[in-house]
């Protein structure tokens, strides 16, 4: 199944794709790619030239260029993953407190996962795009609540919507050039739904209460972010599509 | 048979003797080896042999200025490039004798 997309776009993947790459080189590539594609009938590129992905991988192994994540030592990697292990322990012992501990480590332990996702392997950038988002949304969530407690309900859904959000864009701004294959494409998914049940624990006992109709309520906004959020990050394609930077 | 394989093999060659002589940027060069017969490698390889032989010191480089779009950059085939090419041609012949021979049944 192939995408439908315009040079632009074909553009932009490539670019991404090869973000690791001399600036000198992509650059250069990037011009000849740029005319090549004028040439094609619009919405033709991956039919002619494959997939972003694809024409990526060629240009890497044809240049004689490894991949970011091969060239980048193993000890560093192994490193990273190490202290993340213990890190996102930590981070969710802090999803537990509730209040102080939050405010007073939770922007070290997003700042340093975010650093240590970028170079550890998808199974641990997967388990910290997860605990940086539920973090920062019990942050917001918490500090929402400082100052409009009066509207609990809403402060609920802003921040859920927030914990989502923040789970796909970390996961995003993590990739570091890497490719990600449809595997962990859709344990994001499951993951942010995961999450989202879990939220809907602990949603109702924020919001002064745990009445049925709270909880019917918070499930009902949370299966609805679930569904968007899924065609989210799947293109609307149902989770199988590569065709994504 | 993979065409697209053995295509491969040759491209380093293929690239340094379109680029003898005369000095181009990736997509002309990529039209060059089209109208010669390469139709079945993909760009991307092109693009990428091009770099490669670039950083191996068999390629010159300049930027210059386009009226269409961003500044290209032209190769063309430096001292050692040539050297290269010359025994790249070398090894081909011997090649292709050989393979025509075998395949003619001839030894």
């Amino acid at each position: 199944m192939s995408k439908v997309m315009n040079a632009r776009e074909y553009l932009g993947q490539v670019e991404k794709l090869l973000s690791d790459i001399d600036s000198d080189d992509r650059a250069s590539l990037l011009a000849d790619l740029a005319d090549q594609l004028d040439d094609m009938p619009d919405g033709e590129a991956v039919e002619i030239l494959g997939t972003p992905e694809e024409f990526a991988a060629e240009y890497r192994r044809s240049a004689g260029i490894t991949h970011p994540v091969e060239s980048r030592s193993v000890s560093m990697t192994f490193l990273a993953s190490v202290v993340s292990l213990v890190l996102i322990p930590i981070g969710c012992l802090l999803l537990l407190s509730m209040g102080g501990g939050q405010f007073l480590f939770g922007p070290a332990v997003i700042v340093v996962g975010w650093v240590l996702a970028r170079v550890t392997p998808a199974p641990i950038r997967l388990a910290w795009s997860i605990v940086v988002g539920l973090l920062g949304g019990q942050i917001l969530l918490l500090s929402l609540n400082l100052v409009f407690g009066a509207l609990p309900q809403v402060v609920a859904v802003v921040s859920l919507i927030a914990t989502l959000v923040l789970i796909k864009v970390f996961w995003d701004t993590t990739a570091n050039g890497r490719p990600d294959p449809a595997g962990p494409r859709r344990s994001v998914v499951g993951a942010t739904l995961v999450g989202a049940v879990a939220l809907i624990v602990v949603v109702p006992m924020l919001v002064q209460g745990t009445g049925a109709l709270r909880f019917v309520l918070s499930g009902t906004v949370l299966a609805v972010a679930g569904v968007v959020m899924h065609m989210f990050l799947t293109g609307g394609s149902g989770g199988g599509d590569t065709h994504q930077g | 048979m993979d065409t697209t394989q053995v295509l491969k093999g040759v491209l380093d060659t293929a690239v340094l003797a379109v680029l003898r002589g005369q000095r181009t940027y990736g997509y002309d060069l990529v039209r060059q080896l089209r109208e010669k017969g390469f139709t079945e490698v993909a760009e991307a390889s092109v693009y990428g042999t091009l770099r490669r032989l670039y950083r191996a010191g068999l390629l010159t480089s300049e930027i210059v200025d386009s009226e269409e779009g961003p500044p290209r950059k032209y190769y063309s085939l430096n001292k050692e490039g040539q050297v290269e090419l010359e025994l790249s041609a070398k090894t081909w012949n011997q090649i292709s004798e050989t393979m025509e021979q075998i395949l003619d049944g001839e030894r």
